[in-house]
């Protein structure tokens, strides 16, 4: 099976050991050449003869005898130049030991070369190679000797110091004596970190400390800064000139610990520092400090934190400013202001690091939230905007100003206030016909789609398709009136109706009030062709926020007078008295008192006064039951129209009151959902962690009160949707 | 870019030429002669070529009068493949010869031939 193998070694005839009186004599031959060449004499021996020699000894195995042999011959050499470098005073020291060691070098290369093959065939571990061995011997006997070291050492980091303070230093000869450590190291540069980088980085950080210390006592921060970034400069370049590439890192290291790490409590708090460059936008000076406490650990948490807390505090005062409380416009355009500056610094200082962006995210949550104004605010600012705000900007700008309006309103964590108010002054704008584009609504619209989908704006999109409709069925109703039989016995009037659509539209509180017949006639007609039209559909007629517009006959001329449809009612009593009483005013109309004051007010007190009071009072006193009015026949007025605005464009008190209902109305529904939905999928859960789910659900869209979840788990649990476990009551279970 | 698709035939072409150069007795250019063998066979080469293929023949070729050496211990027929291998880098080499030529190799400092040399005396 097996099959035999011969191995079968070729002959080779191995050379003779060589005698040992020939082996000492060709030691000696290249001896004499070593030392020939230590002494910068040039060979009289050929290259090709001392490589002969070298190659015959060590092929006879008498390369001990060579190896030793330069050993000695190498110890001895180094020791004589010791003596000779160390006599040389003062700066000759530092020539005399470079030239040596320029030379010493050189010469170890020659000798390399003659004993190449020494080198390659017989040098083994741990046996230094030939050339690694005139290093070592050089280390030894002269750089790290007593009489070398320190000297040389004090000496090289005097000359950096000076170098240091301003002075003109030979570079190269720097470089030559600290390569020189490089070079005698045999691993690792272990003599260069050991006798040089040690001590001087140690003379490093102590220059720096004390520099520093004393700069920044004199100096402002942004003179500081410029120093520091100056000085890294210099360092970076003292690496690339002198230094071993390794020291680098640990040299900037250094340097930015003494010059950075160790003051940036400092430059944050000191009068020029941080606080005030953010303060008066020094963007040059934030952007320096940005990328020195970079480099450093945890620079930039310092940095950010400083910066976030001045946003917040600025934030704060802006959003507690009681000018700005009570001008929702002034407060959003500050904000907007202030969020433009800190982008701009962001840009221009923190290389829009995202840190810093969230952490002013975070800043801007936090103190727009701080009081519950700002989501109205926030609505108001853009119906002013929509109202007309717009009608001097172009595409471009209207377009940074929504989005920044998106911005504030991603901030706000009870989003849900902030739609019941944006759709309280959307119908407002709708209903009076003062929105200024209906364009711009539907991109303002959009935005707020894109932002939180589409159930947000559900409601919103239904009153623009609610105008449209009712446009349509006007138009209808005008066509029907033109046939209807009735229509011959009435007189004509222009009657405009909208038909919303309940639960698209804020409910308004409900008024009731008497038309006149006439009037009363046309709803009756409207009523009878829209119901004929849409079967099963209901008509509920909100007068309170209608406009009329009447004629106003003076002895000598006539006003058309654009009125609410409260006045117009309150106006039309005049044609059958001339007198009034506000309580006569409110029995003839059924209107409520607080509606007829309301109303009253801008007709009397206005530019223009169709109304005025008898006897005349001052203007400033409340207005009482009893305060009798006629009408003012000396009107003066150039305008042929005269239009008095219905009520104040801000909601009064009780209107807010009733939108904060509703949200929480409103709310209340939401965690309802929100707690059926997550126990139908856990079936059981208990209390704490329900709490956390039902909060993480709907924060995206307002933060629940604890009290409030509770309070309808409770409900839930007595509409049978949950119930506690009877051995755990803090555990609740899902019934189906 | 101009691109060669006869870069094989134009790499035989140039070992071709080069083989020739130093097996060709009557090369006029030659600056140095290598003798080999007992009887001092005569190798006419170049010193540019020696010195950029060996550290050897650099180093020596610092003193700048020489322009002959002997070798009267390597046998003809190794030096021939050393040249060989030296001026064109074909080597071809018989298992009997493999030791002779790891000497050569490493006394010419050719380190790669060398080890190539030394995994194959393993290999065997």
């Amino acid at each position: 099976m097996s099959r035999k193998m011969i191995l079968r070694v070729p002959k080779f005839q191995e050379p003779k050991r060589m005698e040992k009186s020939e082996a000492q004599r060709l030691w000696l031959l290249l001896k004499d050449a070593i030392v020939e060449v230590q002494h910068m004499n040039a060979s009289t021996l050929s290259f090709e003869e001392l490589y002969r020699s070298s190659y015959s000894l060590v092929i006879a195995k008498r390369g001990d005898i060579l190896y030793t042999g330069l050993e000695e011959v190498n110890n001895h050499h180094t020791k004589n130049l010791l003596d000779k470098i160390a006599q040389a005073v003062d700066e000759r020291f530092l020539i005399e030991l470079n030239s040596q060691w320029q030379q010493y070098k050189l010469q170890q290369i020659m000798i390399h070369d003659i004993l190449m093959y020494l080198d390659r065939m017989y040098v083994k571990e741990p046996q230094l190679k030939v050339f690694d061995l005139g290093m070592f011997k050089w280390k030894q006997n002269v750089l790290i000797h007593s009489q070398i070291n320190d000297r040389l050492v004090r000496m090289l980091l005097g000359l950096i110091h000076m170098e240091r303070n301003g002075e003109v230093i030979d570079g190269a000869l720097m470089k030559s004596l600290i390569q020189m450590y490089v070079d005698v190291s045999l691993k690792e540069k272990e003599t260069y970190k050991q006798e040089f980088e040690e001590r001087f980085l140690l003379a490093t950080s102590h220059f720096y400390k004390s520099e520093s210390n004393l700069f920044i006592t004199n100096n402002s921060c942004g003179a500081y800064l410029k120093k520091v970034e100056i000085r890294l400069i210099e360092e970076e370049a003292r690496i690339k000139q002198y230094l071993d590439e390794s020291t680098g890192p640990k040299l900037i290291k250094a340097c930015e610990d003494e010059l950075i790490a160790n003051h940036m409590q400092t430059m944050i708090e000191m009068e020029t520092g941080c606080r005030t460059m953010i303060q008066n936008d020094r963007f040059n000076e934030l952007k320096l400090m940005y990328r020195l406490f970079q480099r450093v650990e945890n620079g930039l948490v310092h940095l950010k934190n400083e910066f976030a807390g001045y946003v917040r505090n600025e934030g704060h005062k802006i959003v507690n400013q009681p000018e700005n409380l009570k001008d929702p416009n002034a407060l959003i355009t500050s904000l907007i202001e202030i969020r433009n500056r800190f982008e701009k610094t962001l840009s221009q200082s923190f290389a829009n690091n995202r840190d810093f962006i969230n952490s002013v995210n975070t800043a801007f949550e936090s103190f727009l939230n701080e009081n519950d104004k700002l989501s109205e605010s926030l609505a108001l600012f853009i119906d002013k905007k929509l109202r007309g705000g717009f009608k001097d900007s172009n595409d471009q700008e209207i377009d940074v100003i929504m989005n920044k309006v998106i911005l504030l309103f991603r901030f706000l964590s009870d989003k849900d206030v902030f739609k019941k108010f944006y759709e309280h002054y959307l119908a407002k704008r709708l209903l009076s016909g003062r929105s200024f584009s209906e364009d711009l609504e539907r991109t303002m619209i959009s935005k707020f789609k894109q932002e939180c989908g589409n159930q947000f704006t559900s409601k919103m999109e239904g009153m623009f398709t609610d105008m449209r409709l009712s446009k349509d069925a006007l138009d209808g109703f005008k066509n029907y009136l033109q046939t209807s039989v009735e229509m011959g016995k009435l007189p004509k009037i222009d009657m405009s109706v909208r038909v919303l659509t309940q639960g698209f539209w804020p409910t308004f509180p409900p008024h009731s009030c008497t038309l006149p017949p006439l009037l009363s006639q046309y709803c009756d007609l409207f009523t009878k062709y829209y119901c004929h039209a849409h079967t099963g559909r209901r008509i509920i007629w909100q007068t309170n926020i209608g406009t009329a517009e009447v004629t106003f006959r003076l002895p000598k001329k006539t006003h058309v007078l654009a009125l609410s449809t409260y006045q117009m009612l309150i106006m039309l009593l005049f044609n059958d008295a001339e007198k009034l009483s506000l309580k006569q005013m409110a029995a003839g109309t059924s209107i409520s008192f607080m509606d007829i004051q309301r109303s009253v007010k801008p007709l009397y007190s206005g530019k223009y006064k169709v109304l005025k009071r008898t006897p005349a009072v001052e203007k400033s006193k409340e207005l009482s039951e009893n305060d009798i009015f006629e009408l003012n026949l000396n009107l003066k007025c150039k305008l042929h129209r005269i239009k008095f605005a219905a009520t104040s464009q801000t909601d009064s008190e009780p209107e807010r009151q009733h939108t904060r209902q509703r949200v929480d109305e409103d709310r209340k529904i939401e965690i309802d959902a929100a707690i059926v939905r997550i126990m139908k999928s856990r079936k059981a859960l208990i209390h704490n962690d329900l709490i956390v789910e039902c909060t993480k659900q709907l924060s995206s869209r307002f933060v629940p009160q604890t009290s409030m979840i509770k309070k309808r788990i409770e409900n839930l649990i007595e509409r049978e949707y949950l119930e506690r476990f009877p051995d755990d009551r803090r555990r609740y279970r899902y019934l189906a | 870019e101009i691109k060669n698709e006869n870069q094989t035939i134009f790499k035989e072409k140039f070992i071709n030429d080069f083989q020739n150069l130093f097996e060709n007795e009557n090369n006029n250019y030659s600056d140095f002669v290598i003798k080999s063998g007992k009887k001092y066979f005569q190798f006419n080469s170049h010193k540019s070529i020696l010195s950029f293929r060996s550290l050897y023949f650099a180093l020596l070729f610092k003193e700048k009068s020489i322009n002959q050496i002997e070798f009267p211990e390597i046998r003809k027929p190794i030096m021939k493949k050393i040249l060989e291998y030296i001026y064109t880098s074909k080597t071809q080499i018989s298992k009997s010869e493999l030791i002779e030529m790891l000497i050569v190799s490493n006394q010419f400092q050719l380190n790669l031939l060398s080890k190539f040399i030394e995994n194959e005396i393993i290999k065997n």
